[in-house]
Order: structure tokens, then C-alpha cells, then sequence
């Protein structure tokens, strides 16, 4: 139902300048608290009046958390990095051209600017339905509004559903998994660091969260070890509108390839499943081949093994075999 | 003494925008920057359902919230409110700013609250329920015309607004309908092509909301409104009207406008509310839209089916061409809601000599936002639908598309030209634009790297249309509110010009287009000239900016209001030089005799001694200060042609347009920059309605593009640079030969995106598609409609 609800309720707002400060305040309000980062997803959220958090812990003034640099032969990127901080750093266009690829696609320069790396990751899906309010599984019910037979639902999943159809809408989150990337996250119990593909929860382990993050969670950076660095990369999102939008499918890939034989490579799609996908499978179809269209096709045809398309989600499956294609080609015809 | 500095004429130069500098730097002053001690806040509560009748509103948990001032049902509203004016010559069922019985469309205001501030406002009019019996949707416009599933307004059967309206060919002056010329054109054609074809809603979504500030001082009794409004003086009417005021008692201002595209011209019941209450409580009110508000309670743009069909032989004469429309108008008659679909059929002919040509228009009420004027204001509509219908007719036979146009233009000699459907285009050199854009985007080479491109796999695409629209709208008889424009030039005693106009920009550059006139006409530098306008108070008189009308006939009026001055300036300057008035020239900043300069005055001395006419001159009144009003005895009707290049991705389906070549013909060019700014946005929206935006509601009635999230608008680097050119074919209409801009780029561009798609899948058999060009309707047709 379209309402009306562009004024955000009122909360109280907190501007902590260090991560322990930060915690301190998590720690304190838990549930009731909301990280504030680029505010890019979490403005709708409270401008829709659909969340009302109590408090707003708004870590802009932490610049700790902003910083990119070298760590262990790999790179360090702070979880406030803006998206746009992330394209235009040198130490990941040389290196990690993926994930500034990926950065560099997500909406509109404006947004790049304001929207920050762990924003993007950490965001919730775009299920309409979920975000405009409906008392879905993901909002705690007892349906999917998506999944019901008169509904909309040509943006969502074709595979890995599990009661809620909504898909993972982050470009870089394709990107960060197909590089191992990995996740450190604070709380005032700890630190843990966590692999890109674990970060990702799909409804079959909670429905009601996008990824491991809990009350009282801080991501504090993404780390990017050197395993892929240099490597032969392909990033492609396809969307409805060539402006500003968000992904119908969108496919990030690093291959290691040596006198035209894939030695290894990493196949990640996102946009059609509630996480972001590794594609084992058409991984598998290509590792130690001479690249080709042939392999490209398996891969493919790999790609789409088991999709559970909805009623308006089909031509999604083409896509998807698609894209992956043109990801082992790596962009040659 | 030196010579004096020789001063460049401006009219036709590249003058940069004047207004830039303080919008672009946030110096703007627009109306939610407006604050006056005391100010409360609106809010309004809306309809959530698209159809249903109101049983009972509980507004005391509202009313409890501290800071609420005060809570407005529509049954209260309706005690100090009347209803909402529709000037149109067509019948209208009643419309109340706030609905009292039945809610019509998702957005339908029911209840107003009065608070301290707007996000207390806001909570109230969340914490307000409203018991509705749900109605059924009436969604699909040719649906509705059987009266199923439910009847909007009991008045107007089968949900019928206006129609059928018959016009052209046959078609008497009483509406009596022969249909012997028009049968015996399509029984002679050797080809006729037939298509129906959707021009979808669009949502006009300017940078700024709408938003009001209305002030009733009791002690004076004077209601002060400023809103982001296009036409400040028809607002004043309105209002003081609808508040039981003088016009003499209200002051309507428009501030900074952050653009209109139509959608402003509108008297909303949000203006109306606020200075009614305003009135009534003697306080002072806001209201500012909120941007997903804006995609509810703004009205829509297009809309409208057309059933398109072209009779012609096959050496490519057109025969005849018929057009039946269906507007999907939406809940109520706004401003100008019923008009706007009529200037469709009005525009039938485009750029073609049609022998005969009969147009039939049907206007139908549905659940939805009411549509009205939305950049181009049905003439888009009508240059998608012919020239869409052309290209067909070019592929049919075979013939190139430029070729074909070539064939059955209306020829120079012709003008002033009466269409079959009764408009009297002014001038026009079809040909003169159609060859100046195949020079421009070298059209004889484009095919051939189209078809190289194919002979490749590639999925390419040309697209070329043709475009004739309406400007400078008057005259009189044909606006409610009259269709003349007024302007007033004032010699200020330092020699410095102030200049009122009519007109309201928000965007167009007057104050940079009518200093650069002035400047030329007075021989004064563009710095010493000051337009003013948007305020009542200051510009006595007025219109309003639309309708590609601020040049062609507020520029006309300040034309002659200059002449006047300057007439009188010259009396006063002959006076002091002893010369006679006739040889006086007015050059680089001096009135002189022609040919000696130096024994001049400066226009400063000059216009001192206008104001302290020591020894006033026979027959003067002392100042400087003239006003004249324009009517225009036609409109103008510019033209152009817009081609394309567009590349489908096989793979994805998603469609990148290439190149975007426009040549258009706005008459006498004043500033070739700012006219090219105003083609860059009109080709953007117009490429936007083509490729991007859609306003789309679902069967249920409910609107699902509520917010920018959902309804992409286009922006500056989505799309390739345009290649831009014109010709100049001026008008007689008025003094200055201009014909007016604001919405051409709107008008050309959106058919020749669709023909270049349909051209680059041409070879899977398409022969049309209907917008928006999405990826997956792209794809499924390359896929032969398998998923
Ligand atoms: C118009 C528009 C178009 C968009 N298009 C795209 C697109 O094409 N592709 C795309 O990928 N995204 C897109 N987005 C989403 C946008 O990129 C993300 O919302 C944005 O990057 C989020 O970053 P942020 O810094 O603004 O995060 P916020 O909105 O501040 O936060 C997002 C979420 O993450 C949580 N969070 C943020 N930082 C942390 C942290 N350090 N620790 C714990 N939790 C945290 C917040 O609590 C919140 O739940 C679009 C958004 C808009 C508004």
C-alpha cells in the first residue's frame, strides 16, 4: 500500500567518534539500536516509517573506520569507506579492479559518495513487499507476500529460496566473496572475523536477518587477502533501466587463466538468490580447461541446474546462464 | 573625453544563464525556505485505498498529541471550503480538496492536521483512522467505459468524462459526423497499417515538491500565498475566489521554482486548504510535499491509448489517417485535465499534408491520480502516435523513413496551413529540418554501419521522426483565464532598467533572454537590468509560464512595453539635446544624435532628468514607466527532427542508446545557449518516457511506483551527448519572430527511441513494441517470447 511517510519518527541520535564508544552504545541499546552508516538503506527504512528504532548510533565521526591500507599482503578497507573511497583507491583499482568494478555500479555517483563499503554489504533486500511494511516471514509473520499467487515477483529469487523469496541486492557483496574476502566484526564480547561467503545468511538459517550481524555487532572492515590479487576479473550487473538500479542479475568472477587454461577461478552471481552465490558447479565445468565457447556454455548450463523460477521471475534464468557465459569468456566475444 | 566603450548586441548570443549562479551555490530562496514567527505545519491524511466510501474518521488520538493545533476532516473543510474550480469547457463532477463521502485514488486527501511542527504533523496524520467501505477499482480505462467494475462519479456514466469528441475530416461545427471522405480514403488505399498503441503515465517529478505558505494577517485581512506554482496571478484568482477574499486582498508569490514541467500549473487543493485555514484559524500555515507524496498527490502526465491508422498507396502517399484516443484521466478534472488529451487530436496531422483525417477522443474517470499538462501537454502524444505510425507504414512498404516523410510534407507555400483537425499552423520548412538532421548524423552512413553491425550479430537500430507542436499558447479565447501576457519597463531615475513580467520562470532564463532584449533595445549593459516577476504584488499583471509561452508572448510583451518607454525616453532626450526625437540613437550607454555620439547624453542624465523635469517638455508626464499587454492572434508552431541510434544486447536484452542527433526550429533564437539547455532536458524526459519511467498501478488500483526507488527518472550521464542543430523559420505571430522551446525536445525524441528499437529487432518480426523499452520485453521478443 502506498502511505505517505517521507518524515522520519523521532529517535535519539548518537555521534560517537571511536569503536569502543560505539560499542558502548550498541552494547547498551541492542535491538533498539540502528548502526547508521551512508544512511542510504537505512533513510528509507525510517523516512518509510517502518522501522522505529529507539536510538541511532551514527558512526560518521569514527574515522577509524575509514581507512584503506595494506595488511598482510593483502588490504584492509574500513567498513565506512565510501563506495566511491573504494573505486577510486589505487591499491584496489591495481590490484582488486572486481571490487572496485563492482563499487563503481552501485546507483548513482551521489549515492557512491554518501554510501559507505559496509553499508552496501550489510543492507537489506528491496523485497517491496518486506520493505513496504507487510507482516512478511522476514518482518516476523507468517507468509511471503512474494511468493503468493497474484504477487509481484519478477525481481526475486530462482534459486536457494526458503519460504522468503527475497533476493541479496549488494553489488559488492558478488565481488568480496569471489576474492575470499573476509569480515571482522566487533561486539563488546569480542572480535571474530568471518568469511564473505558465511557473512551471507540465507532464510533456511534466519530468516529475519541478511547476514551474521547481530544486536550489538560492529563491522569494523573487510580484509582482502592477496590470493586473487591481479587476476583476471569480470564484473556485469544487468537491470532494468540503464540509469541508477539495482540488479536483476549480476555476476562477479576472478579467473587465473595461463596460455588460455583456467587454472582457477571464482564464480559469483547475486541478485537471484537470498545471499550472494558461489557457482561451484560451473566453477567446476571450467577449472583446468582450455577457455573456450564450449566450457563457457557448460558453465552456463551449469549455473542453472535446479532454478525454481516464480510466476514472473523466468526470464531470469536465461539471464543468469548468460551472464555467467560472458563471465568465462571474460568479456572476448 | 573618451570614446565611448563600444557595447555588443545580445540578442542571439550565448549569453550564460544569470539565474545560475545563486541556484547552483544554494542561495535560492524557495518556499520551504519561507519562515514567519508562529508558523504551524500541515499534513495531510490520505487515502490508502483507491476507491471506497468513508464511514466514520476517529481523529482523537490525533487530537491528543500535544502540539496539534488543530485536525480538519473533509466534511469540515467542505463547511469553509468550496469546491475545487475546474475552468474547462467541459462538464466536471464535483471535487473537493479534501474529500468528504468518497475516497477516489490512492493519495485522496481526508483529513487535514494543523501541529506545531511537520513531524508532528506527520505523526498525527498517522495516528488519524479512517473506517472506509472498500469500492471497487476501476484501473483499466477501456474497461471502464462498459461502467465495470464500479462508476466514479454517478453524473458521468460508464465513467464517460468527456466523448466521444469527434474531430476532422466530416466533422461539422455542431459535432454532426460524415464519414464518406474519410471511408472512401481507406477504401482506396493500396496499404492501410493499423496499430494500437500506449503512451503510458508519467509521473512530471520535478527537483522541488509542490509546497505553500499561506498568511492571513485578520488585522489587514490580507491572505499573502506563496507556492511553487508556474502561474502565480491564475493562483491569486483561484484563491481569492475559493476564501471568500478580494483579489485585492491577496498577494499569491512565487519564489524560486525548482522546475514545473506543467505540473504546477494546477490550483491543488493543498494551496487552497492552506489559505482557508490560514483564514480561519489567523494563523500562519506550511505545507511541503514529501517526495513519495509528490508521486500520489501531484497530478500525472500522458496516459492515453491511441488506435492509429494509416491509409497510403504504396509509391508512399498518405491517404488519410485516423486516430481514436482514450485518455485514462484519472479521478477528477483538474485545471486543465479535460484540455489536455484535446490538443491530441489537435496535433493529428503533424507535419503531413493527410487529405482527410478524423480524430475521435474519449476521456474516462478511473481510480487513479488525475493526469493534466506534463511537458508537451498531448502533443507528445500526438507525435507518437503518427510518427510511430509512419515508421510503420515505412517498414510496410518498404521505403526509407526519411523518404517517406519527404513525400507528404506540408510545403513552405502553404502556410499559414489549416489542418483537417482545425489548427492554423503559422510557418514551417519541413524539409529545411528533416535534411539539416540526415546532414547531421550523416544518414546514408549510419544505415550502412547499421547494417555492417548486423552483418556482425550486433542488435542496432536507427529511428527517425519528425515533430510539429503547440506554443505560445493563447490566444484568449482558447485559456480560461485569458491568453495574453503583460509586462512593465521602468527607466529607474539612475538609469537603470526594472523590468516586471507576467510570465514565472522556474527554469526557462527570462531574467537572462528578456535583460539581453532590453539591453539591445535600450543600448544599455546587461547588468544594469533587472527582471522581476512571480510576486502579484510587484507584477501587476499576469498569466503565467506555460505552454512554451514566456518568450513568444511574455517576451513580446515586454517587447512592447520597452518600445513605449523607450519612445518616451526619447522625447525627454530630444528635449535636452535640442534635437528632434527622430534622430536619436540609443547606443553604448548614450542617447546622441546618430552620427555624433560624443554630443550625446548618458541614458543615466537622460533618465534623471525624466524624473526631475525641471522644464517639463509639452505634452509629458514626468517618468519612465510603461506597461503593455500582448495578445497573441495565434499560436506558433515550431518543428524539428530527431534521429536515433540504438543497440539492443542480444544476451540481456538491455537497450544503449548510441547517438541522439535533434534539429529543431523554434523560429528567432534569443539565446541559442539557453534554448539548447531547454532541448537537452525536454530530449532527456522525452528519451526518459521511452527507456526508463513509467507510472504503473496494479490491478487492485494501488500504485507501485510510489517513490524514486521505483520510478527511475533519467539523468545527465545515462545518456550520450546530443548532437543538436537548428534551422530558423520565424513567425508572423509576433514582433519578434520566436516561437518558443520549452517542450520540443519533449515532443521529437520519444518516438524516434521506440522506431530505432523496433528497427534494431526489426528482424524477429516486431512492428511495434509499447513503452517503456524494458530489457526483458526486448529479450523475450529476441527469444521469440520463450523465457
Ligand atoms: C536510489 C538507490 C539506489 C541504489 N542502488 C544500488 C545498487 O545499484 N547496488 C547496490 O548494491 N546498492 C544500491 N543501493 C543501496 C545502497 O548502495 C546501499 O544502501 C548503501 O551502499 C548502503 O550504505 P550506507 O553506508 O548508506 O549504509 P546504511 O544505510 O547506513 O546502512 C545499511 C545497513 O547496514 C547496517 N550497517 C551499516 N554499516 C554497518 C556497520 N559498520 N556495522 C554494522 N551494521 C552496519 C545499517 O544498520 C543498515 O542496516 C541503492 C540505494 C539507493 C537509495
Amino acid at each position: 500500500m502506498a502511505v505517505i511517510r517521507d518524515m522520519m519518527p523521532a529517535f535519539e541520535l548518537f555521534q560517537p567518534t571511536t569503536t569502543d564508544e560505539a560499542l558502548g552504545l550498541l552494547d547498551e541499546y541492542r535491538e533498539r539500536a540502528w548502526v547508521l552508516a551512508g544512511g542510504l538503506d537505512s533513510f528509507d527504512w525510517l523516512k518509510d516509517r517502518v522501522k522505529r528504532p529507539a536510538a541511532v548510533v551514527d558512526l560518521g565521526g569514527v574515522e577509524a573506520l575509514r581507512a584503506i591500507r595494506p595488511a598482510g599482503g593483502g588490504l584492509e578497507i574500513g567498513a565506512m569507506a565510501t563506495l566511491r573511497e573504494v573505486s577510486r583507491s589505487p591499491d584496489v583499482r591495481e590490484r582488486y579492479a572486481l571490487l572496485a568494478d563492482a563499487a563503481e555500479i552501485v546507483a548513482s555517483p551521489q549515492i557512491r559518495n554518501q554510501g559507505t563499503l559496509g553499508g552496501n554489504l550489510a543492507q537489506d533486500t528491496r523485497c517491496w513487499y518486506y520493505r513496504d511494511g507487510w507482516n512478511c516471514y522476514r518482518a516476523g509473520g507468517t507468509i511471503c507476500y512474494a511468493d503468493t499467487p497474484t504477487a509481484m515477483n519478477r525481481e526475486h529469487c530462482i534459486l536457494g529460496a526458503s519460504r522468503c523469496v527475497a533476493v541479496n541486492p549488494s553489488d559488492t557483496a558478488p565481488a568480496l566473496v569471489a576474492l575470499d574476502g573476509e569480515l571482522e566484526i566487533h561486539s563488546s564480547g569480542g572480535t571474530r572475523v568471518v568469511a564473505a561467503e558465511d557473512f551471507f545468511v540465507g532464510p533456511d538459517v534466519d530468516i529475519m536477518r541478511m547476514t551474521v550481524l547481530e544486536p550489538g555487532d560492529l563491522l569494523t572492515a573487510v580484509r582482502l587477502p592477496d590470493t586473487w590479487a591481479g587476476a583476471r576479473f569480470y564484473f556485469e550487473k544487468s537491470r532494468d533501466r540503464q540509469v541508477w538500479d539495482f540488479a536483476l542479475a549480476a555476476v562477479a568472477s576472478a579467473a587465473k587463466i595461463t596460455n588460455g587454461t583456467v587454472e582457477d577461478i571464482r564464480i559469483v552471481v547475486n541478485g537471484v538468490a537470498p545471499t550472494p552465490l558461489r557457482l561451484r558447479a560451473s566453477e567446476d565445468a571450467v577449472r583446468g580447461r582450455q577457455l573456450n565457447d564450449e566450457v563457457a556454455a557448460r558453465a552456463g548450463e551449469a549455473a542453472v541446474q535446479g532454478v525454481r523460477p516464480l510466476n514472473h521471475n523466468g526470464f531470469k534464468v536465461a539471464l543468469l546462464r548468460n551472464l555467467v557465459m560472458r563471465a568465462v569468456r571474460g568479456g572476448e566475444a | 573625453m573618451t570614446a565611448p566603450a563600444v557595447l555588443p548586441k545580445l540578442v542571439g548570443q550565448r549569453v550564460r544563464r544569470r539565474e545560475d549562479p545563486r541556484l547552483i551555490q544554494g542561495r535560492g530562496t524557495y518556499v520551504d525556505d519561507v519562515t514567519i514567527a508562529g508558523l504551524q505545519h500541515l499534513a495531510f491524511k490520505r487515502s490508502d485505498i483507491p476507491h471506497g466510501r468513508i464511514l466514520s474518521i476517529d481523529t482523537s488520538a490525533a487530537e491528543a498529541l500535544d502540539g496539534v493545533e488543530a485536525i480538519f476532516t473533509g466534511a469540515q473543510i467542505a463547511e469553509f471550503l468550496g469546491p475545487m474550480p475546474v475552468p474547462t469547457p467541459f462538464p466536471a463532477p464535483e471535487h473537493r480538496a479534501v474529500a468528504a463521502d468518497v475516497v477516489r485514488y490512492v493519495g485522496d486527501p481526508v483529513a487535514v492536521v494543523v501541529a506545531r511542527d511537520r513531524y508532528l504533523a506527520r505523526d498525527a496524520a498517522d495516528a488519524i483512522t479512517v473506517d472506509c467501505e472498500p469500492l471497487p477499482a476501476v484501473v483499466d480505462p477501456e474497461a471502464a467505459l462498459s461502467g465495470q467494475p464500479a462508476v466514479l462519479h454517478a453524473d458521468f456514466p460508464n465513467n464517460v468524462a468527456v466523448g466521444p469528441l469527434p474531430a476532422g475530416t466530416g466533422v461539422g461545427r455542431g459535432g454532426q459526423v460524415d464519414d464518406s471522405a474519410v471511408d472512401g480514403a481507406f477504401a482506396e488505399a493500396e496499404v492501410v497499417v493499423s496499430q494500437r498503441m500506449v503512451n503510458q503515465r508519467l509521473a512530471p517529478t520535478a527537483i522541488e515538491p509542490r509546497g505553500v505558505v499561506a498568511h492571513f494577517e485578520p488585522g489587514k485581512e490580507t491572505l499573502t500565498i506563496w507556492s511553487s506554482t508556474q502561474n502565480p496571478h491564475i493562483l491569486r484568482t483561484h484563491v481569492a475566489a475559493l476564501t471568500g477574499l478580494g483579489q485585492d486582498q491577496v498577494r499569491a508569490i512565487a519564489p524560486e521554482v525548482g522546475g514545473g514541467f506543467g505540473a504546477k500549473i494546477n490550483i491543488y487543493g493543498e494551496d487552497l486548504v492552506a489559505a482557508a485555514v490560514s483564514k480561519r484559524l489567523g494563523l500562519p500555515v506550511k505545507w511541503v510535499e514529501d517526495r513519495s507524496e509528490a508521486f500520489l498527490a501531484t497530478i500525472h502526465g500522458r496516459g492515453i491509448i491511441g488506435y492509429v491508422d494509416i491509409a497510403a498507396r504504396r509509391d508512399g502517399r498518405v491517404l488519410g489517417l485516423k486516430l481514436r484516443l482514450v485518455a485514462d484521466i484519472g479521478a477528477y478534472n483538474m485545471l486543465l485535465t479535460a484540455v489536455v488529451p484535446t490538443q491530441t487530436m489537435r496535433m493529428a496531422n503533424g507535419t503531413y499534408a493527410f487529405p482527410v483525417v478524423r480524430a475521435t477522443l474519449t476521456e474516462v474517470f478511473t481510480n487513479k491520480t488525475p493526469t493534466d499538462a506534463y511537458r508537451g501537454a498531448g502533443r507528445p502524444e500526438a507525435a507518437y502516435f503518427v510518427e510511430r505510425a509512419m515508421d510503420m507504414l515505412a517498414r510496410e512498404i518498404g521505403m526509407d523513413p526519411a523518404e517517406l516523410r519527404r513525400r507528404n510534407f506540408i510545403q513552405p507555400h502553404q502556410f499559414p496551413y489549416k489542418t483537417q483537425v482545425g489548427a492554423l499552423y503559422d510557418s514551417g520548412d519541413y524539409e529545411k529540418a528533416l535534411d539539416r538532421a540526415l546532414e547531421k548524423a550523416g544518414w546514408e552512413q549510419l544505415k550502412a554501419e547499421r547494417d555492417a553491425a548486423r552483418a556482425d550479430g550486433r542488435l542496432v537500430g536507427l529511428g527517425l521522426s519528425m515533430y510539429v507542436e503547440i506554443c505560445g499558447l493563447g490566444p484568449s479565447a482558447r485559456l480560461p483565464n485569458g491568453g495574453w501576457e503583460y509586462s512593465q519597463v521602468t527607466v529607474e531615475r539612475d538609469g537603470r532598467i526594472s523590468a516586471t513580467t507576467g510570465v514565472s520562470p522556474h527554469g526557462q532564463g527570462n531574467e537572462t533572454t528578456f535583460a539581453q532584449m532590453l539591453a539591445d533595445q535600450f543600448g544599455v549593459p546587461l547588468e544594469h537590468i533587472r527582471i522581476h516577476h512571480g510576486d502579484t504584488a510587484v507584477v501587476k499583471q499576469g498569466i503565467g509560464t506555460f505552454g512554451s509561452r514566456s518568450q513568444a508572448v511574455g517576451g513580446a510583451a515586454l517587447h512592447l512595453a520597452g518600445g513605449k518607454v523607450k519612445t518616451k525616453m526619447a522625447k525627454f532626450a530630444a528635449a535636452l539635446l535640442e534635437a528632434h526625437e527622430g534622430d536619436l540613437v540609443f547606443e553604448n550607454g548614450r542617447i546622441a544624435v546618430a552620427g555624433a555620439p560624443a554630443a550625446g547624453k548618458t541614458f543615466a542624465e537622460v533618465a534623471a532628468y525624466a524624473h526631475r523635469p525641471v522644464k517639463l517638455p509639452a505634452g509629458l508626464e514626468p517618468g519612465l514607466s510603461e506597461e503593455a499587454f500582448f495578445e497573441p492572434p495565434n499560436n506558433t508552431y515550431p518543428f524539428g527532427c530527431h534521429i536515433a541510434l540504438l543497440e539492443v544486447d542480444r544476451d540481456t536484452g538491455e537497450p544503449r542508446l548510441l547517438r541522439m542527433v535533434a534539429v529543431d526550429d523554434a523560429g528567432n533564437l534569443i539565446n541559442p545557449l539557453i534554448v539548447e539547455g531547454q532541448i537537452h532536458g525536454g530530449l532527456t524526459q522525452g528519451i526518459g518516457q521511452a527507456l526508463v519511467e513509467e507510472v504503473v498501478y496494479g490491478d487492485d488500483g494501488q500504485p507501485l511506483t510510489g517513490s524514486l526507488m521505483d520510478y527511475a527518472i533519467p539523468r545527465a550521464t545515462d545518456f550520450p551527448r546530443f548532437e543538436l542543430d537548428n534551422t530558423v523559420t520565424p513567425t508572423p505571430v509576433n514582433p519578434l519572430g520566436a516561437k518558443g522551446v520549452g517542450e520540443a525536445g519533449t515532443i521529437g525524441s520519444t518516438p524516434c527511441i521506440v522506431s530505432a528499437a523496433v528497427d534494431a529487432l526489426g528482424g524477429f518480426g516486431v512492428r511495434h513494441i509499447d513503452m517503456l523499452l524494458r530489457p526483458e520485453k526486448l529479450w523475450r521478443i529476441i527469444h521469440g517470447g520463450n523465457a
